[in-house]
């Protein structure tokens, strides 16, 4: 009796008929959506354009999906087990010196762009100003040792490579400081709402722990896709053969560079190989590459909306590519 | 009351609350299983580099794992109206039931998988050598006249091959031929000289599509992942080069060249080498599709 009494109260407030029905048609539409485009693939199974748009587009996932899994797992760590008062005392410091904290923490995280896009999420969860946690977000993946490490090789046989990995630590840090700085100024709301799943991390226990991290996997891995997606397409019908013979003035190199950088998507810890591979471009639009990329590309800024509001993610956007510009042109003055 | 709410609710959304559970846990093992298959299968090297292997098997492992955990559910706990996630909770259509969201995030996440299964042997060839244009300068000068086989043996460096080289056929990697096009010695410091004659294996792809007598054999290098591959090559000289197959997988022997170091500036890019075929077959592709 007890029961009947209370089934009612639950279905109100736990489920609405539209609420119940809504994901079922949306289930329903998505079913449709995928057959649909099933079908459409499998016509062009034998195209040479959709044989290599899917290898593309798979490899960037595939590539991309471990490091991505081991932000999530690095952020939830923090999550779970960072101190608050730590994060505090760093939130307290007068402003250069949280950016600067923030920056050079980077150097202890093995993770590429994706991963540590949650990580600052994580961050900003636990007490840190969002603006400083975006300024760590950009700086990781370009002073982290593997990419310090991969910048010199790539550089060493045309004997930059210490001017390189310098140039590229030193601008990449500035950049990110800036940006973080503006976020804190001009975007104070500047955290996404969560998803619904997101308050269980702060359960206890391994197996929430793993529930938590797969959670965010599905959340944050769809902006992943989706961004691989794009870049793919791009890849398979832009000729960048056509990009790589405009390279030799200043002004158009950097551009073409920045913009190869954003559509080619390309992992931090591997990008450096590509610029110091393309040598028909400048010293400084090749370092225009490698600072850009790291911080926007096809990728991230879908992951990026889906952690941060649309006015942080313009400033990250707008930061970057200026940022970027400015150091080409610095990079040009010292290189010739 | 609470308790005996929750017991209530439990067991009354209980057939709901599967369904969420079932489609997380299924696209994460799902991945998880796929990963693991694709190192195992030694798949994994027509995406990314070796060298990441390791990673993506072990992200495999534990996108298992944490497949798993889903599955079995957690114990989701009661959020008193003071909770600071209680308003989240409300916010949401439900914690039992997918929403939209959701589902649109697993339904986003499969696709890859669906891809795979459609279009299995995917790999980058003479589309996309094409698309991504060859990273190393053209050393004939693009646009121009193809070179005839006796006009480019006059390019050779002057310098005859080493007494122990004169005869042999060097079976070299296109990787090596590039770097050797550059440094005139391999990446072990052998010397190679213009004009020896070498075997190498690559596919058959062609810079310009109006041009079907420039025919460049091909190999992708790849640093981390297929997104990053560039194309090297050597610029095949001789006849009936225009009746090649794109794509199609050849071992070419010949005497090897590349311009005199006076003739191109380095800065811009390393020059193409090519080759004065002297034998010509079709072979199967290389276990390694690509060079890394």
């Amino acid at each position: 009796m007890e029961t009947a009494q209370l089934t009612p109260e639950i279905g109100e407030s736990q489920a609405s008929p539209a609420q119940v029905l809504w994901p079922r048609l949306t289930a329903i539409g998505a079913l449709i959506v995928a057959v649909i485009a099933t079908g459409w693939v499998m016509s062009l199974r034998d195209s040479t354009v959709a044989q290599t748009f899917v290898v593309i587009f798979v490899s960037i996932v595939i590539q991309a999906l471990p490091f991505l899994l081991l932000g999530i797992i690095l952020a939830t760590l923090v999550q779970r087990f960072m101190n608050e008062s730590t994060i505090a005392r760093v939130a307290r410091l007068r402003a250069p010196g949280r950016y600067a904290i923030a920056a050079v923490a980077g150097v202890g995280v093995p993770a590429c762009e994706c991963g540590s896009v949650p990580i600052a999420r994580s961050l900003a969860d636990k007490g840190l100003q969002p603006g400083v946690a975006v300024t760590h977000m950009l700086a990781a993946p370009i002073i982290n040792p593997l990419v310090l490490a991969s910048t010199y090789i790539a550089f060493k046989g045309t004997g930059m490579g210490w001017q390189m990995t310098l140039a590229r630590s030193g601008f990449g840090v500035a950049i990110a400081i800036v940006a973080g700085v503006l976020v804190e100024k001009f975007a104070p709301e500047s955290l996404r709402p969560q998803d619904c799943d997101s308050h269980e991390e702060h359960l206890h226990g391994a197996r929430s722990m793993l529930s938590a991290i797969g959670t965010d996997l599905i959340s944050l891995g769809k902006f992943l896709v989706i961004g691989a997606a794009a870049a793919a397409l791009i890849q398979t019908l832009l000729p960048r053969g056509f990009l790589l013979t405009i390279g030799s003035n200043f002004v158009i190199a950097t551009a073409t560079m920045m913009l190869l950088a954003v559509i080619l998507s390309l992992c931090s810890s591997s990008d450096a190989f590509v610029a110091a591979s393309l040598r028909q471009f400048t010293p400084a639009s090749q370092l225009s590459f490698m600072l850009l990329g790291p911080m926007v590309d096809l990728k991230l800024v879908p992951l990026y909306s889906g952690v941060f509001s649309r006015r942080v993610v313009a400033i990250i956007v707008g930061t970057a590519v200026g940022g970027t510009i400015l150091s080409a042109i610095a990079m040009a003055a010292v290189t010739g | 009351m609470s308790l005996e709410r929750d017991a209530v609710l439990e067991r009354e959304l209980e057939p709901v609350i599967s369904m969420k559970r079932v489609l997380s846990s299924a696209v994460v093992a799902a991945w998880g299983v796929f990963l693991i298959l694709l190192v195992l299968r030694g798949g994994a090297r027509r995406y990314i580099s070796p060298g990441y292997i390791w990673l993506v098997l072990v992200a495999g492992a534990l996108m298992v794992v944490i497949g798993a955990v889903l599955w079995a559910g957690r114990k989701v706990p009661h959020l008193d109206a003071d909770s600071p996630w209680h308003e989240m909770e409300c916010r949401c259509r439900s914690r039992y039931l997918p929403g939209a969201g959701e589902l649109a995030a697993i339904v986003i996440l499969t696709i890859p998988l669906v891809a795979v299964a459609v279009v299995p042997a995917g790999q980058l060839g003479a589309f996309a050598a094409q698309q991504k244009g060859l990273t190393v300068a053209d050393s004939d000068g693009a646009g121009s006249a193809p070179v005839p086989p006796d006009e480019s043996s006059a390019d050779l460096l002057p310098s005859p091959p080493p007494p122990e080289l004169q005869g042999a056929t060097r079976a070299l990697s296109m990787r090596e031929i590039v770097y050797a096009a550059a440094f005139e010695r391999t990446e072990q410091d052998e010397q190679i000289r213009a004009g020896d004659t070498v075997s190498v294996i690559g596919f058959v792809s062609r810079p310009d599509p109006r041009r079907p007598e420039k025919v460049v054999a091909t190999r992708f290098l790849v640093t981390c992942c297929v997104a990053d591959a560039m194309p090297i090559g050597v610029e095949l000289r001789g006849a009936g080069m225009a009746g090649l197959k794109d794509d199609m997988w050849i071992k070419v022997t010949g005497q090897i060249g590349w311009p005199a170091r006076d003739s191109y500036d380095i800065t811009k890019g390393f020059p193409t080498p090519w080759m004065t075929v002297e034998g010509l077959e079709e072979t199967p592709a290389p276990d390694d599709i690509y060079v890394y």
